[in-house]
């Protein structure tokens, strides 16, 4: 029997249907919603297109220091990545009890958000262990109130993301490291290249598909995954200095029953995050061709 | 081209089903809206509804409700008296299940929230004093309980005035609380301070901070890393104007009134000075708010200001003999409310989407009635907000001087009693710069002013009803 091309793609699409139907549900019908309370006009109650709670957001100190923050820790991306090949590439060395370093890195990963925080409150408290030690030998100077100074404390939830996140892309990194073909290693050393010279010049560009897809999830991470890191350190403060976007949009939902410019708020962000991951979807597609 | 055909089939059936779906949501969502419009303008013959639902009850149909509250965090012993009561009512009442669900103070309201948002969650709530509870008058997660509950019950009821607005009341008062500012006894000694006259005016309490800290003792300590110790602080410290509630609660509804003003700014200048001084703990800005109570309690510090609900702990960590509360905070106010006792009462109330209204008011009854009132006090050991509680069960001098006061003598919570918005922006985020090194009385007092018309911005429907609220203790004369 032969199956004309029509029906070919008519099966094929009735065959998957169902699936875009589900995935049309769980993903579309929930942002389609935010979109739409994201218009609603907050005076009337009633879904009348208005800008009043983007315009009211763009006014909101607390918004705004949220987006800032979340810009900051941008910077944490790079930061991940070139710790995560340094340490992979140690790893890879394959150095006496290299599976147990290989433990230790992946740690922090598999702990709970909840427990690093608190952990890390007391390391970091103004009177806490790690201003002891400093103290201890003979770097007072340095003892700062981590989590009481707003200029700081922001920087100190990025320590606490990038030791925590760490483990994954290190495990990851090595994964694709054990796959890249030793004859590439070797023939670099022959061709007199150092240590640093082998991963750069080998691994770095092997790797680059597995490095992209961590830029993106980092990306992610930084824009809309740290709300958990804020929350159970220092909530947003001192004042909103460590505030968060995700931070601003929970305060608007449950805090003070906006869902309206809790919507807009995760629109925006929504939005930031998807062109961040498309422009680093382009430089990806324009290393690989 | 008939290939784009199908691919536009499918997408164009997608962009229908997920519009369908929005618009089904859409629908429903106002029709749950018009169900809680019928609620509320019912609320003034809900007695009868009530009366209906009674009888219905009698017919011993299963009924489940729901509880949340927030546990053993605010006062050590509550999950037991919760779950003693729970039991002895279902005891009494077969057909009726009642699940517990304890929750971190934290977590409550926001839980409550998403609930709300979803018309869905439990029956009966916890909740905080004044505003905390209710503003969810506002935004529809609140049923009007003095329409539920018999006048015998409404008679035996302390603080109904901290949940009335429009005319009812809307959260029932579980037990007394108060921001008492306690001192350390044994430590005054040590630092030649007169143990059992505490200061009475600013003067004498900047001078025995002082004191203290010439003798090497922390004078106060206190953590605010989450921002509510200035929550706490706020009663002592941004009323001492007032000779009522609608006095402060005046500045958020009335445009005419300058924050800049002079009787606002002294409050701030007061704290800041204690700041300045050195009198809080060093780390007081990246101590968590627990942990600066811990500090008093381990005798870290001469004093603190700690809720009344650890008023056991704080006896069984220091002996009663060394500890000291002030009958008020020496800030000496022009207005009455600074020698008042801040106090207020925790509450629950019942959520509009129960199905079980009258069930949840019948067991409230029962969880304020004389005899579970002992004890609360017996197994949790917080004073129940009950005229019928005999407090000669008391077992402390300190506990029943608490109650007098909280019962006699008593003035709001401030944080109870501002909006929402200003209760988290205002006294929980800015005011935690006053803890900072680099900022004045009148830094903070500038960014407090830029808040208060963002009230209206920000939580349009949070202002309409905190207006409505103001209008109601107007009209009850306060």
């Amino acid at each position: 029997m032969i199956i004309s091309k029509r029906t070919k793609i008519t099966e094929t699409i009735l065959y998957i249907f169902p699936s875009i139907i589900l995935i049309g549900f769980v993903f579309f019908f929930p942002l389609i919603m935010i979109i739409k309370y994201s218009f609603f006009g907050v005076e009337s109650g009633k879904f009348i297109f208005t800008l009043d709670n983007y315009k009211g957001l763009f006014k909101s100190d607390m918004f705004i220091a949220g987006l800032k923050n979340n810009f900051l820790l941008l910077t944490a991306v790079p930061i991940i990545i070139i710790l995560s090949i340094f340490f992979a590439a140690l790893l890879y060395e394959k150095i006496a009890g290299w599976k147990f370093y290989r433990f230790i890195v992946f740690l922090p990963y598999v702990l709970p958000i909840t427990v690093v925080g608190i952990v890390f409150v007391y390391i970091f408290q103004l009177e806490g262990i790690f201003n002891f030690i400093l103290k201890k030998i003979g770097l007072g100077f340095l003892a700062l109130d981590w989590f009481g100074n707003p200029k700081i404390a922001i920087w100190t939830i990025m320590i606490i993301i990038i030791w925590k996140e760490l483990g994954f892309s290190t495990v990851l990194i090595l994964a694709r490291m054990m796959s890249i073909d030793q004859g590439l290693y070797d023939a670099a050393e022959i061709d007199g290249c150092n240590w640093f010279q082998r991963h750069i010049n080998v691994t770095i560009p092997q790797s680059v598909t597995t490095l992209g897809f961590l830029v993106t999830i980092n990306i992610i991470t930084m824009l809309a995954w740290v709300f958990n890191y804020v929350y159970v350190t220092t909530h947003g403060g001192p004042n909103i200095s460590s505030t968060v976007t995700e931070m601003a949009i929970y305060k608007y939902a449950f805090r003070f029953n906006n869902i309206a410019m809790a919507s807009a708020a995760s629109f925006i962000l929504f939005l930031i995050t998807i062109v961040f991951i498309i422009i680093q979807s382009r430089i990806r597609m324009r290393e690989i061709e | 081209m008939r290939k784009i055909s199908l691919y536009a089939f499918v997408i164009i059936s997608i962009m229908v089903m997920v519009a369908s779906f929005s618009l089904t949501g859409c629908k429903t969502t106002t029709a749950a809206k018009e169900e809680t419009t019928t609620t509320e303008t019912l609320a003034g013959e809900s007695t009868v509804a009530a009366e209906a639902t009674s009888e219905e009850s009698t017919s011993n149909e299963p009924v489940k409700l729901v509880w949340w509250n927030w546990g053993e965090e605010e006062s050590p012993g509550w999950d037991a008296y919760c779950n003693e009561t729970a039991q002895l009512y279902m005891k009494d009442h077969p057909n009726v299940t009642i699940e517990i669900v304890p929750q971190t103070a934290a977590n409550l309201y926001e839980a409550f929230g998403a609930a709300n948002a979803a018309k869905s969650g439990p029956d009966i709530q916890n909740g905080w004093d004044g505003i905390w509870s209710v503003m969810w008058v506002w935004d529809g997660g609140a049923e009007p309980v003095s329409d539920l509950l018999s006048q015998e019950v409404m008679d035996r009821i302390m603080m109904k005035q901290q949940f009335m607005t429009e005319g009812k009341m809307w959260a029932v008062p579980l037990y007394l609380i108060s921001t008492d500012f306690w001192y350390n006894k044994k430590l005054f000694k040590q630092a030649g301070l007169d143990a059992d006259n505490p200061p009475a005016t600013w003067e004498e309490f900047l001078s025995a901070c002082q004191k203290l800290k010439d003798a090497g003792i922390t004078p106060i300590s206190a953590g605010n890393l989450e921002g509510s110790t200035t929550i706490d602080y706020s009663t002592y410290f941004l009323d001492g104007y007032a000779n009522k509630r609608t006095d402060f609660m005046k500045v958020y509804v009335d445009p005419s009134e300058d924050y800049a003003s002079e009787k606002y700014l002294e409050g701030w200048t007061k704290f800041r000075e204690l700041v300045d001084k050195g009198y809080f703990n060093n780390d007081v800005a990246s101590t968590r708010y627990y942990q600066g109570w811990e500090k008093f309690l381990n005798g870290e510090s001469a004093m603190a200001c700690l809720m009344s609900g650890w008023t056991k702990k704080i006896i069984d960590a220091l002996g009663e003999e060394n500890v000291g509360l002030f009958p008020y905070f020496p800030i000496s106010g022009t207005g009455s409310f600074s020698k008042k006792f801040p106090g207020g009462a925790q509450d629950l109330w019942i959520t509009p989407w129960s199905k079980y209204k009258k069930e949840a008011a019948d067991f409230i009854s029962f969880l304020i009635s004389p005899e579970r009132s002992k004890a609360m006090y017996e197994t949790a050991h917080v004073l129940p907000a009950n005229t019928e509680f005999d407090p000669s069960v008391l077992e402390t001098d300190i506990e029943r001087y608490i109650y007098t006061n909280v019962k006699d003598n008593f003035k709001p919570l401030y944080s109870g009693f501002v909006p929402g918005y200003i209760a988290d922006q205002g006294l929980t985020a800015t005011a935690q710069e006053i803890f900072l090194p680099d900022k004045t009385a009148q830094d903070i007092v500038e960014k407090y002013k830029a808040l208060i018309p963002e009230v209206e911005t920000q939580t349009p429907s949070g202002y309409e009803g905190y207006k409505k609220w103001y209008d109601s203790y107007i009209e009850m004369g306060e």
